[in-house]
């Protein structure tokens, strides 16, 4: 057996070499085929347009919602600060849903 | 013919979705990256299927990718991930499988330590850890640095990695000839 020096080039050399070129073989054409077709629009545009959206379909609904539902919704509710707090986890669960909706674009 | 730079090929998918850009990118790559998965898995077929979804995940990810970074390099973090992603979840259920028999040293009297199957015999022989850095580093080039970057491991667990790596190598090689 060598030194170790030597040892050492002869390794580095036989590593290189090791390996041979492995052809593509149709490899790239199926990556290819697999891939996602990538939405014309950019993501925060797609999550912009799903807030807005979301945004004028609730009014739209509040809007139609008879007025005798709204009395007797404001009769159960006592407590305003809780209905502000079931409004805001509602938001942060239409953000978190969009948020994990893009999560393909994390690397 | 001139060929394009990959900053070319990559700016082409990025601006305009050029699949046909990708696909010479993938082209020009996926003789490496199967090559060291084939080196980590031990198995063909799933080293194939972790590199398509390496070059998918480079798909996806390639706006984010930084103009100034190498290539290579990005890529072999993805490999890495999707490798690690696919070692955590079936090693604790199936030893990942061989593709071939561990192959004996050579018994050919002339030179039975310089032969790329006895080389071959004693990677297969380290750790996982070990032969994964000594790919990175040996057959494929990269830097220290490069490694920890690639694979998020101290620097000083990959030196230790490469020199005992060396170490075993150059005692299994040792002794070969009596293994025969």
């Amino acid at each position: 057996m060598p030194n170790q020096d030597s040892f050492d080039q002869w390794l580095d050399t036989a590593m290189k070499s090791h390996t041979d070129y492995i052809d593509d073989n149709g490899f790239s054409e199926s990556v290819l085929t697999q891939l996602p077709h990538r939405p014309k629009l950019a993501s925060w545009q797609q999550n912009l347009i799903i807030v807005i959206g979301t945004l004028i379909g609730c009014a739209f609904a509040a809007m139609n919602v008879p007025t005798q539902w709204v009395d007797s919704l404001l009769s159960i509710t006592t407590i305003p600060w809780a209905t502000a707090i079931a409004m805001g986890v509602g938001l942060l669960l239409i953000g978190s849903a969009i948020v994990w909706n893009d999560r393909e674009h994390w690397i | 013919m001139i060929q394009e730079t990959d900053q070319e090929l990559i700016s082409r998918v990025v601006k305009s979705d050029d699949r046909k850009a990708f696909g010479l990118l993938v082209n020009r790559y996926q003789s490496r990256v199967r090559q060291s998965l084939r080196q980590w898995c031990h198995n063909h077929a799933t080293a194939d299927d972790l590199a398509q979804e390496t070059f998918l995940k480079a798909y996806l990810g390639l706006k984010n990718f930084r103009q100034d970074a190498q290539l290579n390099s990005w890529l072999y973090r993805i490999a890495y991930r999707c490798f690690a992603d696919f070692h955590h979840r079936e090693k604790r259920y199936t030893p990942l499988e061989q593709d071939h028999e561990s192959q004996q040293p050579s018994h050919d009297p002339v030179d039975q330590i310089h032969h790329q199957r006895d080389l071959m015999w004693a990677l297969r022989q380290l750790s996982d850890a070990q032969q994964l850095v000594l790919d990175l580093h040996l057959t494929q080039g990269f830097s220290q640095t490069e490694m920890t970057d690639i694979t998020g491991l101290p620097l000083g667990t990959i030196k230790t990695h490469i020199l005992r790596g060396r170490e075993k190598l150059r005692k299994l090689l040792q002794e070969a000839p009596q293994n025969a």
